[in-house]
């Protein structure tokens, strides 16, 4: 194991994700399992079940489930998402992990989901849509003091190393410039929240 | 499903579960990860899932000579959690372990910073930095003339100790509704609301991850 670097790789994205409950529909039989994380109830055919993400992927492999897509992940709704995301300047609202959960439910269990073809399309033009909105907003949005990105967690992974080294960079620059009482924090070297609850 | 199903799940509802445990060890790896300075050791949350993997071991121990293929399939997976978990805890560890060797010094010198260390860490920090006095000394800090020998010099305005920068930017997550200061000019407040992503400087949210409410990411 490399030491651990400041931001997530998207290999560990896709690590937590794993841990998501999904629901499968079992083909076989499997008792109760008592695992660290979760104790799972016996899988009983037809009858649908959650497990955690990386368990239904294993059984989907070896045939032994069949995965149920979430809600979201249908052509119609993605179709809906893509209009309103070309129509408003906003991001539109996205489940969390919306990427991971499609690139690793696209890669797995294509069989099982209806037109897999047509929700790779929509996933990928919801995909550079948002891309396109993120490198046009940055520009300005990255001098303030915070900036609000609803954004998807594969997508963060994605901007998080530039966003947060320009941010620090122009931080810095703006310091040496500074205010007066950034400059006497500074030369003090007390601790920062002391600091600002006496200013503000 | 039967009565010993409804009982199994009652129960479930009832205790801290399985399941909550390892979302907050997944949490807290995450903010570990994230956030500029080290944070509180989560003791209890670390010993019981350790308990676990502990029973886990065993239980695979006594089920490796089982020749049923049932059985040995449900080995398989309960294998590849056990993976995932200890991934998870040494990813944790090893992250906190970076950060001490990091600021090894300014945590020495702060007592209130030391606390927030599991006493094993403690004594790594103690002895590793120990090794490397001894080294500096014996290779060449014992050439340099008595007064710049020290390792925590802050001649010059400027500090050896290397202290985490709290006022980088960092991204997070909103679980619980709050209003947070901005240290700007004009001491601007932001309603942050659940669900909501950010990102802003660690200072204004520092209290709000440790309280948990807030998730860095």
């Amino acid at each position: 194991m490399a030491l651990p670097s400041h931001h997530l790789t998207p290999q560990e994205v896709a690590f937590i994700c794993e841990s998501e409950l999904i629901t499968i529909v079992p083909r076989q039989r499997l008792g109760s399992l008592n695992l660290i994380s979760i104790d799972t109830r016996p899988l009983v055919p037809p009858q649908r079940a959650d497990v955690p993400l990386w368990l239904a992927v294993f059984l989907r492999k070896q045939k032994r489930c069949n995965i149920v897509p979430p809600d979201w992940m249908t052509v119609d709704n993605l179709e809906r998402l893509v209009r309103e995301e070309s129509e408003t300047s906003d991001f539109s609202k996205m489940p969390w992990r919306w990427m991971e959960v499609a690139e690793i439910l696209l890669d797995t269990c294509a069989e099982d989901l209806i037109s897999p073809s047509d929700i790779a399309l929509h996933i990928r033009s919801l995909r550079e849509l948002r891309q396109a909105k993120i490198r046009a907003s940055m520009p300005e949005a990255i001098n303030s003091a915070y900036i609000k990105i609803n954004l998807g967690l594969m997508e963060i992974c994605e901007v998080q190393p530039w966003v947060s080294k320009v941010m620090d960079g122009l931080r810095k620059i703006e310091g040496e410039a500074g205010s007066a009482a950034a400059r006497k924090r500074r030369e003090e070297g007390e601790d920062e929240d002391e600091d600002m609850e006496e200013e503000y | 499903m039967d009565i010993d199903d409804i009982l199994r799940e009652f129960d479930s509802q009832n205790a801290p579960s399985n399941s909550k445990d390892y979302n907050d060890l997944l949490k807290w790896w995450v903010n570990e990860r994230a956030a500029p300075e080290i944070l509180q050791y989560q003791d209890d949350l670390v010993e019981r899932i350790m308990t676990r993997v502990r029973r886990q071991i065993e239980h695979i121990e006594d089920q490796t000579g089982n020749l049923d293929p049932r059985a040995n399939f449900q080995l398989i997976i309960i294998q590849t959690e056990l993976e995932r978990v200890k991934f998870l805890i040494r990813s944790y560890l090893r992250t906190r372990i970076s950060k001490i060797d990091k600021h090894a010094l300014h945590i020495l010198s702060t007592p209130a910073l030391r606390h927030l260390l599991s006493p094993s860490e403690q004594t790594y920090l103690k002895s590793h930095q120990a090794l490397l006095n001894e080294l500096y000394l014996s290779s060449f800090l014992k050439n340099f003339p008595e007064n710049l020998r020290r390792l925590d010099d802050s001649a010059g305005g400027i500090s050896m100790v290397e202290e985490p920068d709290l006022e980088s930017a960092v991204f997070l997550r909103v679980v619980r509704d709050l209003e947070v200061n901005i240290a700007v000019e004009g001491g601007e407040t932001v309603e942050m609301k659940a669900g909501d992503v950010y990102v802003i400087r660690y200072s204004a949210v520092q209290e709000a991850v440790k309280r948990g409410d807030v998730e860095l990411i």
